[in-house]
């Protein structure tokens, strides 16, 4: 019986190597393949066709009052105005963007150029929304951590100077690297030489999995769908926007596949070289992006090994699995040395430990879908995140089925009597299919991390199984089919909206007030000021102890050592205790940056935590610090103010440090806040 | 119609030999060849080296001019910076434009080699053969 997906190819066009009879002869040879369809009597080819070119600008042009919209809502935002009015403004926005650019993408009777550039346009705008949130400065923590390691190069020129905000990032060096070569060639600006190089790898991963999906498929459909999936991953919206080393590596990774594919008929050397250099690109930015590269080319290089006649371009798959396996192996285990014990003893194993403990009774599950660990997320929100993954769960199993029925060619027997078998989709399922069982991780809060940041991943082959499903509802009556592809689209959307509930914390959303009560999410200006200060009057290079949120602009606009992870034990005492002082000497710590919102509000971040994950009230806080925790520093002789303005203080413990002076017996501080 | 084919290319050597040669000072030119050399000319000169033109779609060498591009800046940014050289804009700009320079000579090369070739198997070494009517 033939599959309604075969059917839809007579009604699609999808193969840009149609004017290669070597391309094509390649395609005819992939498993699982059916005939590509060339342009069809109702003009649904390959080109953009002018007499409706209109339409998708006019849905290019709708974008912008939704981007009107997000900017309304983080304005409202960063004025103190009404939260959940400007979020309900903010998702209205999210919807006018998405939505209709959906809905055409899913359409049936549209061109396959102009899928992509619906997908183009829709991944670009989305980027947008992040930068609007943000549009003067990095915000986001990871963001200040390649931003410390942009200035480390931009200073010596040279590789692996020390990045206190994450050490094991300095031996990534791909994206700061790449950063100030642009700032170096261009003379613009960190920040936006980063928003261009995201940007442009944003631009990359949309276009490499559209097309990627549409050879995995052989339908555009299906490829519009996946991408309008993986963009609704949790992670897309703001976290893969952000100026960090994976949001490099990964489109890079999308690009080696798709090169790979592309090329697999060609026999130039230089094509081999440039797989090599876009493989080493990979490796050289990203860790765990590296890993899932020579994963992906393994998989795939075996399931062609299984299922394939032959093909000689899939030694040159093997070889490339083997040799960026290999590779980053060694970059991980000899070079980025600091890279294990941030993956494994940092995150990978707190978050065993925790599912353990939770599956043995020890511990109490966390709250799973509440992005800031249940911190101040209204009822919706929570809810929001339940139904895009109920929406996906359910999709699931017949989208596994429909791909069962394809990658094995299901009812499908070929002249010769063999089975058609299509590798690539088989990988994209078994990613589809661990995506439930990555949510279970959610119980726990390292598990949480890494669920979320697995999800950029596994949504590559979830959007690629998920989308067959839009494929084939779209397969009937012009009337029918248009019906579908709205409540496909309108599914998709629910998903996305729900995701970004996921994502992001509630009050993460949309920018901070400028004047927050509590203790912020986000770097403050009087923190960025305070740091900017910090060097010019003290110097580069000290040690400060400082909470997690500071420590990031004092080590990119300060350009300080910052100490934060370990730094609890020097803040959270009441009194300058044997165990502060001997925190101090043990780390070096010239400087103490007190920021006075500690005392107003309880962390809001993900983890729950002003210092580290280990600190003793991590994850439970329910009242801020203590006034008496801060106040110490100003009591004790040992420490003097060397900077004062509002909440911020700068307290020189150098004489501790150094043992010139031991602070007296144990006092509790008296209360009260600084002014300035 | 060789000189049209040919014109992209010889751009992109210009563009390439103004990067690393002039010391830019005027903002616009610079950002302009900074962002050409570093998201496009490269991977633009190897595509043109590696497939034939008539066989990519606008989306396909656009996509590879950017991948390639980005792959080669990330590899000769680190590469440089791990170099007693340092990376700095002279040596980025060598590095990326010379790569982009001697890639799309290759790249020339290849592709007036071709059109010999094609037009030799057309016309034949020593011109049009016999005419071998049909019956």
């Amino acid at each position: 019986m033939k599959t309604q997906l075969q059917q839809s190819i007579h009604d699609e066009t999808f193969d840009t190597d149609q004017d290669s009879p070597r391309a094509a002869e390649a395609e005819r040879e992939l498993p699982g393949a059916t005939q590509p369809q060339h342009l069809t009597a109702d003009g649904k080819g390959e080109r953009l066709d002018p007499g409706r070119a209109w339409i998708t600008a006019l849905i290019g042009l709708f974008m912008v009052p939704g981007l009107i919209a997000v900017a309304a809502a983080d304005r409202v935002s960063v004025q103190g105005g009404n939260y959940s009015a400007a979020v309900t403004l903010f998702f209205a926005g999210l919807l006018t963007i998405f939505a209709p650019a959906a809905v055409r993408a899913l359409t049936r009777n549209v061109t396959r150029q102009e899928r992509f550039a619906l997908i183009i346009t829709v991944g670009l705008a989305l980027y947008a929304v992040k930068i609007i949130g943000s549009p003067h400065a990095f915000t986001f923590i990871d963001e200040y951590i390649h931003l410390r390691n942009t200035q480390n190069i931009l200073a010596t020129h040279h590789l692996f100077g020390l990045n206190p905000l994450l050490p094991a990032a300095a031996y990534y060096p791909g994206l700061g690297a790449a950063c100030a070569g642009l700032v170096d060639l261009t003379g613009l600006s960190p920040f936006v030489s980063g928003l261009i190089i995201i940007g442009a790898a944003r631009l990359l991963i949309c276009a490499c999995l559209f097309l990627i999906t549409e050879k995995v498929t052989r339908s555009s459909i299906v490829a519009a769908g996946a991408c309008l999936i993986y963009a609704a991953n949790p992670m897309f919206l703001f976290w893969s926007s952000s100026f960090s080393y994976e949001n490099l590596a990964l489109p890079l990774a999308a690009f080696v596949i798709w090169w790979i594919w592309r090329t697999r008929a060609e026999t130039s050397r230089l094509t081999i070289i440039i797989t090599v250099i876009a493989v080493a690109a990979v490796i050289l930015t990203h860790h765990v992006s590296a890993f899932a590269l020579s994963a992906l080319l393994g998989a795939w290089w075996l399931g062609e090994q299984l299922f394939k006649r032959s093909d000689p371009g899939r030694h040159r798959i093997g070889a490339m699995a083997l040799l960026a396996g290999s590779t980053s192996l060694a970059w991980f285990f000899l070079v980025a040395r600091p890279a294990e014990a941030y993956l494994f003893g940092e995150n990978i194993l707190p978050a065993l430990q925790q599912i353990g403990a939770v599956l043995s009774g020890q511990a109490r599950p966390r709250h799973p879908y509440s992005a800031a660990g249940g911190t101040g997320d209204p009822v919706w929100y929570v809810l929001a995140g339940f139904a895009a993954l109920v929406l996906i769960v359910l999709a699931l199993l017949p989208a596994l089925y429909r791909g069962c029925r394809i990658a094995f060619g299901w009812g499908r027997d070929r002249t010769d009597g063999r089975r058609a078998i299509n590798a690539p989709l088989i990988i994209a399922m078994v990613m589809a299919a661990a995506f439930p069982v990555s949510q279970l991780l959610r119980i726990t809060t390292d598990g949480d991390t890494i669920a979320a940041r697995s999800s950029e991943y596994l949504f590559t082959g979830l959007g690629c199984v998920l989308a067959l499903l839009a494929d084939q509802a779209v397969q009937s009556k012009r009337l029918v089919a248009g019906l579908r592809a709205v409540l496909a689209a309108g599914v998709i959307t629910v998903v996305l909206i729900g995701s970004a509930t996921i994502g992001t914390p509630y009050l993460g959303l949309l920018p901070g007030a400028s004047d927050p009560h509590g203790y912020p999410l986000l770097v403050q200006p009087d923190v960025i000021k305070a740091s900017e200060w910090a060097r010019a009057h003290l110097g580069i290079n000290q040690v400060f102890a400082v909470g997690l949120i500071d420590s990031q602009a004092l080590a990119t606009y300060g350009d300080q050592d910052t100490i934060s992870y370990n730094a609890w034990p020097i803040f959270l005492s009441s009194t300058m205790s044997h165990s502060v002082v001997a925190a101090i000497k043990t780390q070096k710590v010239r400087y103490v940056f007190v920021d006075w919102r500690m005392t107003q509000g309880v962390p809001v971040t993900p983890g729950n935590y002003y210092f580290s994950p280990w600190e003793p009230g991590a994850g439970t806080y329910t009242q801020p610090l203590p006034a008496a925790t801060l106040q110490k520093f100003a009591t004790t002789d040992c420490a003097s103010l060397v900077y004062n303005a509002g909440l911020i203080q700068i307290f020189d413990v150098s004489r501790i440090e150094n043992g010139s002076c031991l602070p007296g017996p144990a006092t509790p501080a008296s209360s009260g806040q600084v002014t300035s | 119609m060789n000189m049209r084919r040919q014109a992209p290319l010889v751009g992109t050597i210009l563009a390439a030999s103004l990067t690393m040669i002039t010391p830019l000072t005027a903002e616009v030119p610079r950002v302009t060849l900074g962002i050409l050399i570093v998201f496009f000319l490269p991977g633009f000169a190897a595509t043109c080296a590696v497939l034939d033109a008539r066989r990519l779609s606008l989306n396909d060498r656009l996509l590879a001019s950017l991948g390639i591009s980005l792959g080669t800046t990330v590899c000769a940014a680190v590469l440089l910076a791990a170099l007693p050289i340092g990376l700095t804009r002279a040596s980025l700009s060598v590095a990326l434009g010379g790569v982009t320079v001697i890639v799309a000579l290759y790249a020339l090369f290849r592709m007036r080699s071709a059109m010999a070739s094609t037009m030799n198997t057309e016309i034949g070494p020593t011109g049009p053969g016999p005419i071998i009517e049909e019956d």
